[in-house]
């Protein structure tokens, strides 16, 4: 017997696939199935916060507030307990416009942030960022109207629904933290397509709230054309804006008031 | 927002490195394979042939850990989830295979035989969620001088 060696010509112990059309060929089999998931959940959500009443809403979420309230009391000028308690009594009148079925806690935080939003039992959180983006007390009852209208749509409790699943998805998905975040633009886009009808809709019920309390629509679009200018953010993140961008969402507001008819008037100054 | 910036820029890096250094890897194992391919070795017990006589017997064994790169890390996540062949992972442990061979074979280049050819491999650093990081294979065999 003789020994003779030869190496082989080719390699038989590694597969020939191109890494990168794996890579992507894996990623778009998970996203849709993710995306599937996902969908059919929403389902689920969505039915599931019709049979959520406010009062049950109350009871869980009771203790999220607090922490929110606790947060510096003790520093705060009384020219900003002020605005708040105004706030409040805005907040008070509007509701009197659409019954949202719980009373509404209006929670004034110091933040350079110009930003509103409806957290889960009847916290509505107004950033004071945003002050300075209003000009008159009716820009910022829009604001504050939009909120009431997520409530009353329960948004809120999808949102925050949506979310869970999401995050739970992409974890059991990919199994690692590392890897979900692959999955992240995916969420982040799903979210702004179903919030951008979700959008819309608050911005319906806020301008019919605005409508019953002063009378006339002036001043609805005043917080978004605002913002609409120093838009300067990364390339693609639009894609991704849970918001509409401002200057289509001022578009469609005013689109919306003339097909209603809703006349425009003088707005009241600004309280603060 | 950055957090997926930061991702993705590591799996290019990832990507870009990893390849570079695997064909380079593989320029080089091909190019010493053919330096010591008359060097007799085998994995059976006895030597072939008569050897007569001999000098001398000598353990002899080369070690090498070769890491995975992020990119194949994240490929290999999705791999999980679909089953299949990881090629990434093929790759690595060939590279490491071979290279752990060509070590042991370059600590004996005098040797007239080398015999009973073994490789054993084990993963370095099983980090979060038990993710393999790298690959150590140590091959060992007996050198015969004659």
């Amino acid at each position: 017997m003789q020994y003779h060696a030869k190496l082989p010509e080719e390699n038989p112990n590694v597969s020939h696939q191109n890494p990168i059309k794996e890579f992507f060929s894996l990623l778009a089999g998970l996203v849709a199935i993710v995306l599937f998931i996902y969908w059919i959940l929403g389902f689920f959500i969505d039915s599931a916060v019709e049979y959520i009443s406010p009062e049950m809403e109350m009871t869980i979420f009771e203790s999220l507030g607090e922490d929110l309230v606790a947060t510096d009391n003790a520093d705060r000028s009384d020219e900003f307990k002020q605005t708040e308690q105004q706030m409040r009594v805005l907040l008070e009148e509007l509701t009197q416009c659409m019954d949202v079925g719980y009373p509404i806690e209006l929670i004034f935080q110091e933040s350079q942030q110009a930003n509103a939003f409806a957290a889960p039992g009847g916290k509505m959180v107004v950033l004071s960022g945003l002050l300075k983006h209003v000009e008159s007390e009716n820009g910022l009852a829009f604001v504050i109207a939009h909120e009431l209208g997520h409530f009353k749509n329960r948004d809120h409790l999808r949102g925050m629904g949506r979310g869970v699943v999401m995050m739970a998805l992409s974890f059991l998905a990919t199994g690692n933290m590392h890897l979900s975040k692959v999955l992240m633009p995916v969420n982040a886009f799903q979210n702004a397509q179903f919030s951008q009808s979700r959008e819309s809709d608050a911005d319906e019920s806020a301008l019919d709230i605005i409508l019953c309390h002063y009378g006339h629509v002036s001043g609805a679009t005043e917080f978004f054309s605002k913002i609409s200018h120093p838009e300067a953010d990364l390339p693609f993140t639009h894609y991704f804006r849970t918001h509409l961008q401002a200057k289509e969402r001022v578009k469609a507001i005013e689109d919306l008031s003339r097909d209603k008819n809703y006349v425009k008037s003088e707005v009241k100054p600004a309280f603060w | 927002m950055w957090d997926l910036y930061f991702l993705i820029s590591l799996i290019i890096t990832g990507y870009i490195f990893g390849q570079i250094h695997e064909r380079r890897h593989y320029a080089s194992l091909k190019r010493r394979e053919e330096k010591t391919i008359a060097m007799v070795m085998t994995s059976s017990k006895r030597p072939l042939g008569e050897l007569d006589p001999v000098t001398e017997v000598r353990l002899v064994q080369g070690g090498v850990v070769i890491s995975v790169d992020y990119f194949k890390r994240i490929v290999t996540s999705l791999r999980n989830f679909f089953g299949g062949n990881i090629r990434g992972y093929e790759t690595l442990v060939d590279r490491a295979r071979r290279e752990a061979i060509l070590r042991l074979k370059e600590s004996c280049p005098d040797a007239t035989q080398i015999v009973n050819l073994r490789l054993e491999t084990s993963s370095i650093y099983k980090g979060k969620g038990n993710q393999i990081g790298s690959v150590e294979v140590l091959a060992y065999a007996t050198a015969i001088y004659t």
